[in-house]
């Protein structure tokens, strides 16, 4: 019976997976054979996880992870990758490979183009080369052409990703009192079908091994606490140097994880017993209640080392951070928010954008928004006010410390950037959005797995939809009315794009999920092409631009690196400039069955 | 070998590197030097964690190699 279970739940994931992955390469079937093929993939994911084995109810989650990542690069015929950060940084590593040698770039070297156009952004990415160095590995191992190696790359950090958040969220919760069936397979369903962790396809960029780093690190760190296992210490030195080399951003929620553990080692541990009794066993274990002491690593050694690495690293090599953290220091911090996940303000579908996404997915995702931001307060409330549910106090550190920055970086309102905080801190906060189900478990253990069943299949259906829908798109970035600056911290102007979608006549093409939004769609034959570059033909269907004017990086910007403004995209947008723009410069980038993808140079 | 007499090792060893492996690959500056001095007392501290060891030192190294660093941004 068991082994009928097993062989069940398999072919159902294989079904589902093979019928969305071939429908999102070639767009062959009807799309009711996509949904369900999706109702089918949930059904045999929620199912395994209530019914079956802890190996199978990882197949499943990790399979359904999977595909959804999957469906942009199969049904993508990449020349080049696409979009600001990762144009730039194959741009970067063309020139590691053929110079043979890791350096910061000379800003009047141009690498893929002659126009100037990428030269400070390559210069800016040559200062962090870790991916670089990660990907010319391999294609030096494999013999790969670089393209290749680095989309293999690529997919090879979304599988390391979820192995390594399965390894977070499998220690963390061995620790915490759960009754529901397989909690780890559960916790990572939820993740990886929340917005932000799934919403946009991973890529080639150098934040996304910065984010795998620092969650290894959280699992070293949680090690030591746990275990006393201080043979991790030599790895986590490793780990922290190499989060410095490969990502800004990744280095400085290092350095604020690692405060929160130094304030709470030295601050808020002696100082414990003068607290209230009933805040006590938040910050304290048995053993330090009990005056035991010298039991845990200190990580202020390690802090300081982040500090130092940090400071040498930004001074003498990646002096770029000098010029922008004088620019903007609190845009750099707010740069890992939850803004947008936090967001909850979605106005209604209005006209033009309401063709893009049928109105029934963005009530869908919206609905979606709020379950996800009440199951996160009532996560934060449950562990603040249940200590027996998270009974250590260092995980009770790690999860409040991880909802207190991202929500703190929110507020200020700086650059999100989406899904990089949410990949970065996915699985605790998936721990967090764990606890109240966990709690109604403990009370009543029908009502809690009917609860988990009942966000699982909304969470996994909205982002297999959404996905679909919006084709390869984060719908949420399309909302009408949706705070733009919780999407680029650039001001946005959906009404004009649509406008503009409507006087081409052609609803059916779609915007791309270009992650600062400023690009186009417009049918072929509309378009007077006059030059490319690259190998692809042009295809019938849609293409998408990315606009001279609206892109920030190639304006005056460019002399600030592109974070002031003003940055006014769409402004006093013609149907004549935008023509005359088209015609001159463009290069092709990659191209589908469907849409061909240009950046205007 | 106990503890305190490893870290003490280590550290010589690292001290050493910094100050005379470092100039001889090409890297110089006093400030750089200083901070792989630091970055190898505060490693050798965390991966060791010895019962003894001198707070002075490392609040000494940290004060100063901030202040290098201070001078060199301004």
């Amino acid at each position: 019976m068991r082994s009928l279970l097993t062989l069940l739940h398999t072919t159902a994931f294989a079904v589902s997976s093979t019928i969305m992955l071939y429908q999102a390469y070639t767009h062959a079937l009807p799309t009711m054979a996509y949904y369900s093929a999706l109702l089918l993939f949930i059904a045999a994911t929620v199912s395994s996880i209530m019914f079956g084995s802890k190996l199978l109810a990882g197949t499943g989650v990790f399979c359904f992870y999977l595909v959804i990542r999957l469906m942009f690069y199969v049904s993508t015929r990449f020349l080049l990758f696409p979009f600001n950060d990762p144009y730039e940084q194959f741009g970067v590593l063309e020139a590691f490979a053929q110079s043979s040698h890791i350096q910061i770039l000379n800003p009047t070297v141009h690498i893929l183009d002659l126009t100037g156009y990428l030269a400070t952004l390559t210069n800016q990415y040559s200062q962090w080369p870790g991916l670089e160095i990660l990907t010319l590995n391999l294609a030096n191992v494999t013999g790969l052409p670089l393209l290749a190696s680095a989309l293999v790359l690529t997919i090879t950090l979304d599988v390391v990703w979820f192995a390594v958040a399965y390894s977070l969220v499998s220690k963390i919760l061995s620790r915490v009192s759960v009754n529901l069936p397989n909690p780890v397979a559960l916790c990572l369903a939820i993740v990886t079908s929340l917005p932000l962790t799934s919403a946009l396809p991973t890529y080639f960029k150098y934040d996304f091994p910065g984010m795998i780093l620092m969650m290894a690190g959280i699992l070293l760190l949680v090690r030591i606490y746990d275990d006393l296992d201080h043979r991790v210490a030599i790895p986590l030195i490793i780990i922290s140097a190499a989060i410095t080399i490969t990502h800004s951003i990744t280095t400085l929620l290092w350095i604020l994880l690692l405060l929160s553990f130094v304030i709470w080692n030295v601050v808020i541990q002696p100082l414990a017993k003068y607290l209230p009794s009933s805040l006590q066993p938040l910050f304290t274990d048995r053993a330090g209640r009990a005056g035991v002491k010298g039991l845990y690593a200190p990580v202020t050694p390690l802090f300081i080392f982040m500090l130092v690495s940090t400071a040498l690293w930004w001074t003498y090599y990646a002096v770029i951070m000098k010029k922008l953290l004088q620019i903007s220091p609190i845009k750099s911090f707010a740069s890992f928010s939850l803004s947008s996940a936090l967001q909850v303000q979605r106005l209604s579908p209005a006209q033009g954008l309401g063709l893009l996404t049928p109105p029934w997915i963005l009530e869908l995702l919206s609905i979606r928004d709020r379950v996800f931001l009440g199951l996160l307060l009532a996560g934060i409330a449950t562990i603040l006010l249940r200590h027996t549910i998270v009974k250590r106090a260092h995980v009770k550190v790690l999860l409040l410390a991880a909802a207190t920055i991202a929500p703190g970086a929110a507020l200020t309102h700086g650059l999100s950037y989406q899904n990089r905080a949410f990949t970065l801190l996915g699985p605790l906060i998936g721990i967090l959005l764990l606890a109240p189900l966990v709690l109604v478990g403990l009370r009543h253990l029908r009502l809690g797995k009917t609860m988990a069943v009942s966000i699982t299949v909304l969470l996994m259906l909205s982002v297999g939809l959404g996905f679909w829908a919006s084709s390869y798109a984060p719908t949420g970035l399309y909302t009408y009315g949706a705070d733009p600056s919780s999407a680029s911290g650039r001001p946005l102007s959906w009404p004009a794009v649509a406008s503009y979608m409507a006087f081409s006549g052609n609803q059916s093409c779609i915007l791309t999920n270009e992650i600062y939004v400023t690009s186009l769609s417009v049918p072929v034959s509309e378009w007077n092409i006059t030059k490319l570059v690259g190998v692809g033909g042009i295809e019938p269907g849609c293409l998408t631009i990315v606009y001279n004017g609206l892109y920030s990086t190639v304006n005056a910007n460019i002399s600030s690196f592109g974070f002031t403004e003003p940055y006014i995209p769409y402004s006093g947008f013609s149907p004549q400039m935008f023509y005359s723009s088209l015609g001159t410069h463009s290069d092709i980038v990659f191209a589908t069955g469907e849409e061909t993808i240009y950046y205007s140079l | 070998m106990e503890c305190e007499s490893t870290y003490l090792l280590s550290l010589g060893v690292l001290f050493f590197a910094s100050v005379v492996v470092v100039p001889l690959i090409g890297i110089n500056g006093f400030a750089i030097c200083l901070g792989l001095i630091s970055l190898s007392y505060f490693a050798d501290s965390f991966i060791l964690h010895p019962r003894r060891k001198s707070v002075v030192v490392g609040v000494g190294l940290l004060a100063l190699f901030l202040l290098l660093i201070i001078a060199e941004v301004l």
